[in-house]
């Protein structure tokens, strides 16, 4: 009997503790719903423009992404847009994340990465009326709301490679990237065109870390570089790249003058010392497209940014170390970048994207 | 109050709520953890608790969306839940989910054939496919005494690498560098819901696997409560050698079994393959097979149980998507949240059943 009555007791304790849970929770839910809809009716909005974006990484990784995210913001702050990013890793979250935007009224949505071309593509056909851009696209993959955008940094790399020309000591000037692709190759291509161009003797050295995160990896490369010799570094490795700074400032304190170079972002804040100069992606970029789909004036192509497209690609120095650079380095490059700039100088570089 | 009205009930009805008892306090726990958690975070549980319901229910759009998200899952929780009730503990759904997906795949691209021959050929190729990967386990528990747990994660894992391979070096869409095959053809392809229900936009993914998945569901019940198979399945479950007294041989009854687990657990892949993407693309679950066990425990491994848990956890996947863009919740929240709901659920039930002895 005394089983029994222990029995209904727990039954009831626990039948009443849900009960109360529920009711408490959907208390609170109603109250919310309750002003939410009182702040429909009262205070209709106005349509915010509303931009999402795919992330292949952190946004703390000082390159690829945290020039995105800067890019983001820049859309932000000048287009009053209502913005948001996610991480989206694996490929089952692609689409799903695509989605997830499309199904929040997103107008514009970035897939800030090569991978997400297939994604965007099947996603764009159930929602015509948003825009998707995706990063480092091709130009196949050009649909009536799809757009790839490719970011070409070479004539800022090849100023980079004028830079390492003039000023080493060595003759021997290295590159580190992170996995071997075609829009990698090309930034190192239009570096070394940019060496040769001043300096036909210098030797240039390639070498890859084999994916863009392991800093520790790079930081080796780095330094069997330093040892042979090089006293110039350009890094195309994304996150990876701080392991070259790493090893720059270590060389740096062991008395040696050795430079790199900062690579899609403005790296100079990342490491004072070490960058020296940087070929940086920078938001206008972001701003031009989403200016333009806001505005209406969007195209389905494929949209090619430079140096000489309203300044989305620049050439930047590291002001703590600008004085570390000849003046008549500087000319030189200056007068490089004018001719750049004005269609007379053509860089060398690799036909990708087609 | 709720136990005291039911006692007047039938018996079998109130042994049925009690027995989802734990499920709901796990949920509510769930839901509550989460709050808490956001209120540490200096946000607003209540936007959190908003988003819940607007997110999964706010239109049809909405919960098609969750629909099309619980799909996958039903198969694997009905795939656990048929192992589970015999006994054997089925962690290979994963793997067999993509053998089978591959196959599907391999039959919608390779034979051209009419819709009314082509579909149920890549099904029933696909179910064909899932029940060899998990009669593998089977045989080698039946006739060796090999622990399945150990052997289904194994073959999951050679399933992965297998998948990976082959698509990757052999049937790799050309001129692509995304590791998918190339499309099946249009007659392999399970029309969307939309083109029948006008409240769905086209836009909405959910497609005629999630009716598929029902009937599935309605065929375990039907096959566990009502056939000889089911009997027999449900004794070696219960008394294994009570059956073996009984003229019931266990180790055919765990072969069949597992092969019937794996061919459920397959459908999940054709959800994806015929339903969805229209190819196969390498990982394309995100740990359905998994999520499949914890979707039997919170089913209470009861078919329409199942049904009911998968949905939550569509919902749940769509929220977790939803916090992520709008709170900048990381959805790691979400895959933390369920697995304490899980822990919760089997403490809860360990609890309950000592303070029953």
């Amino acid at each position: 009997m005394k089983q029994e009555g222990s029995r209904i007791l727990a039954d009831r304790l626990v039948s009443s503790t849900l009960i109360i849970s529920l009711l408490a929770i959907g208390f609170m839910l109603g109250c919310e719903r309750l002003q939410d809809s009182s702040k429909i009716i009262h205070t209709p909005e106005p349509e915010v423009f509303k931009v999402g974006m795919l992330l292949p990484g952190s946004i703390s990784d000082q390159g690829w992404n945290a020039l995105a995210h800067d890019g983001l913001k820049a859309i932000e702050t000048e287009l009053g847009a209502e913005i948001s990013y996610v991480e989206s890793l694996t490929p089952a979250d692609w689409e799903a994340d695509f989605r997830a935007y499309a199904m929040q009224g997103a107008h514009l949505i970035f897939g800030h990465g090569f991978e997400y071309q297939e994604a965007a593509i099947a996603v764009a056909q159930d929602y015509p009326k948003i825009v998707f851009i995706t990063s480092a696209g091709a130009s196949g993959a050009i649909r009536e709301n799809v757009a790839p955008v490719v970011f070409r940094l070479e004539q800022a790399t090849y100023l980079l490679g004028m830079i390492s020309g003039l000023m080493t000591q060595t003759d021997k000037i290295g590159i580190i990237g992170g996995q071997e692709l075609p829009s990698g190759s090309s930034t190192f291509m239009a570096f070394e065109g940019g060496v040769k161009s001043v300096n036909p003797d210098a030797v240039v050295q390639r070498a890859y870390v084999g994916d863009w995160e392991n800093i520790a990896k790079a930081k080796e490369l780095a330094l069997a570089q330093i040892q042979e010799g090089v006293d110039f570094i350009f890094h195309n490795a994304n996150e990876a790249g701080i392991g070259v700074f790493e090893a720059v400032v270590l060389a740096q304190d062991a008395g040696k003058t050795v430079y790199s170079f900062g690579a899609n972002r403005d790296q100079s804040a990342v490491s004072p010392h070490a960058v020296l100069a940087n070929a940086v992606i920078t938001p206008r970029a972001y701003v031009q497209l989403a200016t333009a789909v806001k505005e209406g004036t969007f195209e389905s192509k494929l949209y090619v940014f430079t140096m000489t497209t309203d300044s989305a690609i620049a050439f930047t120095y590291n002001p703590a170390l600008r004085d570390n650079v000849p003046e008549a380095v500087q000319q030189k490059v200056e007068e490089a970048r004018q001719q750049i700039l004005a269609g007379e100088l053509i860089v060398p570089q690799l036909d990708f994207g087609k | 109050m709720f136990a005291s009205l039911l006692r007047n009930k039938e018996s079998q009805a109130k042994h049925l709520f009690v027995s989802f008892i734990p499920s709901l306090l796990a949920i509510v726990g769930f839901f509550l953890l989460c709050g808490l958690v956001l209120q540490i975070r200096g946000q607003d549980p209540l936007e959190f608790y908003t988003i819940i319901l607007v997110s999964g229910f706010a239109s049809f759009d909405d919960f098609g969306y969750v629909l099309f998200n619980a799909t996958p899952l039903i198969f694997t929780g009905l795939a656990v839940a048929i192992g589970y009730k015999s006994g054997l503990f089925n962690i290979g759904c994963e793997g067999q989910l993509y053998i089978a997906a591959f196959a599907a795949a391999w039959i919608g691209i390779h034979l051209n054939l009419p819709p009314f021959l082509l579909i149920p050929f890549c099904i029933g190729g696909a179910m064909i496919a899932g029940a060899g990967w998990g009669a593998i386990p089977g045989l080698l528990k039946a006739r060796y005494g090999a622990h399945e747990v150990i052997n289904t994660i194994m073959m999951n894992f050679i399933a992965f690498a297998l998948m990976n391979y082959l698509v990757t070096s052999v049937y790799q869409e050309p001129g692509q560098m995304i590791p998918q095959t190339q499309q099946i053809h249009e007659a392999a392809r399970l029309p969307r819901l939309a083109s029948f229900l006008p409240v769905l936009p086209q836009s909405n993914p959910l497609n005629v696997s999630f009716l598929l998945a029902c009937g599935c569901a309605v065929c375990c019940y039907i096959f566990l409560t009502y056939t000889r198979w089911g009997y027999e399945l449900r004794l070696v479950g219960n008394a294994r050698d009570a059956a073996a007294y009984g003229g019931i041989n266990p180790g055919t009854v765990t072969i069949w079994v597992m092969a019937l687990s794996g061919a459920i657990a397959g459908l999940a892949g054709v959800a994806e393959v015929m339903g969805y993407r229209h190819r196969f693309l390498d990982n394309f679950s995100s740990g359905w097979g998994f999520t499949g066990i914890a979707v039997a425990l919170l089913g209470r491994n009861n078919p329409f149980g199942i049904l009911a848990a998968a949905i939550l956890f569509g919902s749940l996947n769509k929220v977790a998507l939803d916090i992520e863009i709008l709170l900048e919740v990381p959805r790691g929240l979400f895959l933390a949240g369920q697995g304490m709901l899980i822990i919760w659920l089997v403490s809860i039930e360990s609890i309950s059943r000592s303070s029953k002895d």
